[in-house]
């Protein structure tokens, strides 16, 4: 016991012992996935291609093969550019003599144990920036038209080009003035870039690829001006199908949530932890307080190609089932504690990592369910959360846990507190 | 004059009972007594009966008899107390507001008088640190138990003038009030581990009657006595709590005397007996309360000046026991007292307004009987207000 406070209106550190009633009392309990689970699932698909703002290549990594895709801007039909008396002009014939498509690399999240060798090529078939992937070069719900080629369709090799993770953050690939007329003609569905990367065993995350172009002014053909061009579609697709098991996962790209169904709490009751049994303690979860709920999960290996790139921070919030609609679209409710939980090391789901469990706070949501329907005809609390990432469009690769059936299956950590009915005495 | 009212008017607002953390005697049972006594009855030895001249006190329903001008008094009274349990210490502070009342003379021989008044005080707060094993960890844990409330009382007097010397009173009223207790744990070295509370308040609910008298054999001579029955306190949970609190309230009675004893100096003494024991069998337990006494008298010397104004001057001790035991051993207090007075506005038939003041300082309890001791400073304040 310490003195606490010595000012006025303060409560005193001092006299304890005077104090009437029994002592408050905190109590941890922990339990297992048939106490308080009635279902778990992973759902993918929630970040369509659309979606994405970076690009991830792979030739092999760890099983990893992924391609990058890029429709570019047309080049401008007219160019501004100061003439030798120092006016400025406007040229609206310029003829585009060759270019580069440079493409930036996140040095911090791609992963090369050295020189990696890259391809740029042309693509050879219709293609939809929008919805093409792995298989598909157009998926647009009606519409489903596969690659000739998985991955992409080349029509042509443009350019090869090394990126040096120890020299430089970027890769540019030389562009020859056919393959810019061919990319210039906006009726031409087919047009595109395809990058590819040649060199196994490297990751690189590229958040932008561009296309400089060397113009000729008409009324100064001796001049070159360069300009540049962004991508308007196209970002990546991945060799990967979906893993088997009851491994539960969530993460960015492929994009999966974890779902679970929870079964009714506050019916639940448990001897007092610590307690002898002749003390007749119980802990009905209706009648203590929670202090903090948390579901322990048990990271598992995660396909090395597709380990997170950055720390995975989880959310959970509820899930608003509507009736008629699917799972994976039912909508998102609140955050089911009332903080967030600190980021995981990608280094967690490397496979044979073994790391410890982790808990994802579920404070708020718990408790509510403790609670249970307190008056007749009230809505019953949501039963279903969601675990996702928070940057579910900008983080590559994903967590997994141990789900229902596993070895590590999730369990509920509870901290609650109780204290004695307050008397006079 | 104008000047006065606005501060007497914020005094009649405020409920009279208790803020702030006040004492850790009223932790056992109803807490400690709160006398209804103006600040001039304070400082001549706290139990505000037969005292020759005005007195805004509750205690006598008979002062309102003889009264010739309306009249309002408000008392407020903070406090600070250093407080020593089992070899720690520690510094409180709290305010009450004990005393309310009003006064209307009918014709020559008839008064009312209304009041509003402290009786119990039930607010303290005790805050404890400890280490909770929470799975293969200990957690920095802090308790806190606040208790704010108590038992106030409301009586209407009605008061007679027999003779010219001889007043007598009775009045009918009400003890109420609410308790309202606070446990809270919080963790404040885990921002993850959420805080826990929770809130116990019952209601208090119970009747009294007083009958008192006052005679002056001299003009320079009066006394006074008053005895209070009241019924069963009964304290009905609102929030938090089943318990059902039936408490037999204690019989009280108050005398005391005055006199001049020479031109200016006044001399008055008094006491009060209240049969607490009779609440000991509400809470099951013979222990918890005892019968009290509480003796205390004073002296003034009304011939002090300052400023051009009459200053009267005032010494006062008091000893008291008080009702509910600690540790099997029923705490007592004794207190010094110093008090002044001012007019602040009169007429050609007497004061207008008039202030008053008393600084006591006071020990309460036993260490080695109780192992709790307070001592305390206490400043009473009163203002009375009066018509035409």
């Amino acid at each position: 016991m310490v003195a606490l406070a010595c000012a006025d209106e303060d409560p005193t550190g001092i006299g304890g012992p005077l104090v009437p009633g029994g002592a408050v009392r905190t109590y941890e309990i922990v339990l297992e996935p048939e106490q308080f689970l009635a279902s778990d699932t992973t759902l993918g698909g929630f970040v369509a291609p659309d979606q994405i703002f970076f690009r991830v290549l792979a030739g092999g990594y760890e099983g990893l093969t992924s391609n990058g895709l890029a429709r570019f801007a047309p080049p401008p039909a007219t160019l501004t550019y100061v003439d030798a008396s120092g006016a400025t002009r406007t040229d609206t014939m310029p003829t585009y003599v060759g270019g580069r498509v440079v493409l930036s690399v996140d040095t911090l999240r791609s992963v090369a144990s050295g020189p990696v060798r890259l391809e740029l090529h042309r693509i050879g078939e219709e293609w939809d920036p929008q919805s093409a992937s792995w298989t598909l070069r157009v998926d647009s719900g009606g519409v489903q038209l596969p690659w000739t080629e998985p991955g992409g369709t080349s029509a042509a090799l443009v350019d090869t080009a090394t990126w040096d993770p120890a020299e430089g953050d970027s890769v540019t690939f030389d562009v020859d003035s056919l393959t810019l007329a061919l990319w210039a003609d906006t009726l031409d569905v087919t047009r595109g870039a395809l990058i590819r990367v040649a060199t196994p065993d490297a990751r690189i995350r590229s958040p932008v690829a561009v296309l400089r172009l060397d113009a000729r002014p008409s009324a100064k053909p001796d001049t070159v001006i360069v300009t540049t061009v962004g991508s308007i579609g196209g970002w990546f697709v991945l060799d990967s199908d979906t893993p088997a098991g009851s491994a539960l996962r969530v993460g960015g790209l492929p994009s999966y949530r974890s779902y679970f169904q929870v079964q009714r709490l506050d019916t639940l009751a448990f001897p007092c932890p610590g307690e002898p049994p002749e003390s007749n303690c119980v802990l009905r979860l209706n009648d203590v307080t929670i202090n903090y709920a948390a579901l322990v999960l048990q990271p598992e290996g995660t396909p090395g190609g597709l380990v997170p790139d950055d720390s995975l921070r989880i959310e959970a919030r509820t899930v608003l089932p509507v009736p008629g609609i699917p799972l994976a679209r039912s909508p998102l409710g609140s955050l089911a504690a009332g903080f967030a939980m600190g980021p995981i090391e990608p280094a967690t789901f490397r496979p044979g990592a073994n790391p410890g469990t982790i808990e994802v706070p579920l404070t708020r949501f718990i408790a509510t369910l403790a609670r249970g329907r307190r008056e007749e005809g009230a809505d019953p609390p949501p039963e279903r959360f969601a675990l996702y990432d928070a940057r579910e469009n900008s983080l590559f690769g994903y967590g997994t846990f141990g789900g229902l059936g596993s070895a590590s299956p999730p369990r509920l950590r509870l901290i609650v507190t109780v204290a004695p009915e307050a008397e006079i005495r | 004059m104008m000047r006065v009212f606005p501060a007497a008017l914020l005094a009649l607002l405020v409920l009279p009972g208790a803020a702030g953390a006040q004492s850790l005697f009223s932790t056992r049972g109803l807490g400690v007594p709160v006398e209804p006594v103006d600040a001039r009855a304070r400082a001549l030895g706290g139990i505000g009966i037969g005292m020759l001249g005005w007195t805004g006190s509750m205690v006598n329903p008979a002062e309102a008899a003889g009264v010739y001008r309306r009249g309002i008094s408000a008392a407020i009274q903070p406090s600070r107390r250093s407080v020593e349990f089992e070899g720690e210490s520690d510094v409180l502070g709290g305010t009450r507001f004990p005393l309310v009342r009003a006064v209307l003379p009918f014709g020559g021989r008839m008064g009312l008088a209304v009041g509003y008044g402290g009786f119990l005080d039930q607010g303290w707060a005790v805050s404890t640190e400890s280490m909770v094993p929470i799975g293969n960890q200990d957690v920095r844990a802090v308790d806190l138990v606040e208790s704010s409330g108590g038992v106030a009382q409301a009586r209407v007097d009605f008061a007679y003038l027999l003779t010219p010397s001889l007043g007598v009173g009775v009045g009918a009223g009400v003890y109420t009030g609410r308790l309202e207790r606070v446990l809270s744990r919080s963790f404040p070295d885990n921002q993850l581990i959420e805080g826990f509370s929770t809130v116990a308040a019952w209601n208090y609910r119970g009747p009294s009657f007083s009958a008192g008298a006052w005679w002056e054999p001299l003009p320079i001579a009066r006394v006074g006595a008053s005895v209070t029955w009241a019924g069963e306190l009964r304290g009905e949970p609102e929030e938090g709590t089943t318990q059902h609190l039936r408490i037999d309230m204690p019989l009280q009675f108050s005398v005391g005397a005055s006199g001049q004893l020479a031109p200016g100096l006044l001399a008055v003494a008094g006491a009060r007996w209240a049969g607490w024991s009779s609440a000991a069998d509400g809470f099951g337990d013979p222990d918890v309360a005892a019968d009290t006494w509480e003796v205390g008298g004073g002296v003034e010397w009304s011939r002090g000046r300052a400023l051009s104004r009459p200053l009267p001057v005032r010494l006062g001790a008091r000893y008291a026991r008080l009702p509910f035991r600690i540790e099997g051993a029923t705490p007592t207090e004794f207190a010094l007292a110093l008090g002044f007075g001012s007019v602040l506005a009169r007429d050609e038939f007497g004061p207008r307004a008039v202030v008053d003041a008393a600084i006591e300082r006071g020990r309460r309890g036993d260490a080695a009987a109780t192992g709790l001791t307070e001592s305390f400073w206490r400043l009473t304040i009163s203002m009375s207000l009066f018509g035409q």
